[in-house]
This record gives C-alpha cells, structure tokens and sequence, in this order.
C-alpha cells in the first residue's frame, strides 16, 4: 500500500488505509473472540427485532427517545461488527487474499438469503406500522432505519457466527 | 467455509517451514496472503487454490505432493 494514499472504495464504503490496518493488527482484542463474535450477532438482531416491535406500538415521546437510542446503538454495534471480523465482510478484493474473498463470499451468499427472508417480515411490518401514523414522519421510518442497519450488517454477522476464534 | 469440510487437504507445511526457518509472516509475504492466512492452511481448516499451492511448494522447494495430499502423511515424513 501507498502510504501518500487512502483510496476509498465507494461500494463497500471503507478506506484502503482502514482495512490494511485492521486486517494486520496483532494487537490481542476481545472484539475478535468467538464469544464476543456472536454476541454481537445477538446483540444486533435483538436491536432490530426491538426496532420492529417499538414500531408497532403507539407513539409516544419516550418511545421516540427509544427509538433514537436503538438507532444510536444499532450504529455502534454495527461499527463494532465490522471490526469484530476485521472489516473482511466489506473490503474490496485487491485487498483480500484468496482465502479472505472466500469467506467474504460465502457469507455474502447466506446473507442475502436471509435479507430475502427478512425483506418479506419487515415489509409486512412497514405497512402495519406505517397505516397506524400518528405522526408527520411515519411509524415506519425508524423501522426502516433499523432494516437497513441490519441488512447492512448482515454479512458481518453470517461472518461472525461462522469465523473461527483467532490464533 | 465449506470446501475443506467436504474433500480434507492434508499438509506439511508447518514443518517444513519450520525446517526452514521461516515464520508465518515470512512465508504469508513470499506467497503473497495474509499471515492468517498460513495459519488456517496449517491447522487444516482452509485448503489452498492450486496457484497458492504452487507458490508454497515453489518457496519450500519442494514437489505438491511433498507439502499437500488428500491422504493424511506418515508421521516419519
């Protein structure tokens, strides 16, 4: 890598200089933990499932406090996720050996499986929430934030249940 | 993730490099992967593309079938 540049790969949203790092710390972290790994698997869809589930329920200005917050705490988790499996689930491939664009592909293949499952519960779920509006933005809006969240982090989390723990 | 679980590859290649005295880094660098990468391969939980498998062997200096095979190695080779 060029040290003088930091490309930025548009489609996967992540910077040459970010992944080369995180993909070579030998810095010991928890984050990288079988344990931890799936933690933060569970973590991330109990937010989204309690994204749906506030969506659902009539608004309120402490349900909107909550809802800010699990957007605010799906974000974090997702961030922490993505450094969990070493950003391997969105870096692009020139800065992949064969065995990372494996696994990469592997869990991008199971994960848009399960977005094509998940699609259908949460589209089900917009258009209840969203024919309750009470509100000028919609009860459906942070719901969809939450989907989107959790789609994105979709192949980290298939990666991070399947990764075996670290040396 | 589920090639080496159908068709196991066996290796040799912790102990030759180590007959060499090369780290995991070293080698990663040689063949061009990433140091975990070398890990995985050694532990059996990932098996190599043939052009990876070439490079190894080139580096070692020895034949494919000295480093890899699908039957597990006699413990004196």
């Amino acid at each position: 890598m060029n040290p003088q540049r930091n490309r930025f790969f548009w489609m996967e949203g992540v910077t040459e200089r970010e992944v080369v790092r995180h993909l070579n710390d030998e810095t010991p972290s928890r984050l990288r933990t079988r344990k931890c790994r799936r933690l933060l698997v569970v973590a991330v869809a109990t937010g989204a499932l309690f994204m749906g589930v506030l969506a659902l329920v009539p608004d309120t200005k402490i349900q909107s406090y909550l809802e800010f917050v699990s957007i605010a705490a799906l974000i974090g988790l997702y961030l922490a996720l993505r450094k969990s499996v070493r950003l391997i689930a969105d870096a692009p491939n020139e800065l992949l050996d064969e065995r990372q664009i494996s696994v990469r592909d592997a869990a991008h293949t199971v994960a848009y499986r399960l977005l094509a499952i998940l699609s259908v519960v949460f589209l089900i779920l917009f258009l209840i929430a969203d024919s309750a509006e009470t509100t000028a933005v919609g009860r459906g809006t942070p719901l969809l934030i939450g989907f989107m969240l959790l789609a994105a982090s979709l192949p980290s989390m298939v990666l991070a249940w399947n990764l075996p723990p670290e040396d | 993730m589920s090639r080496q679980k159908e068709d196991p590859v066996f290796n040799r290649v912790e102990e030759l490099r180590l007959t060499r005295g090369l780290s995991r880094q070293q080698l990663a660098d040689l063949v061009g992967v990433h140091y975990q990468t070398i890990g995985y391969l050694e532990r059996g939980e990932y098996s190599p593309s043939l052009v990876l498998a070439l490079k190894i062997a080139k580096v070692l200096d020895v034949e494919i079938p000295e480093v890899f095979s699908i039957r597990p190695f006699k413990k004196d080779k």
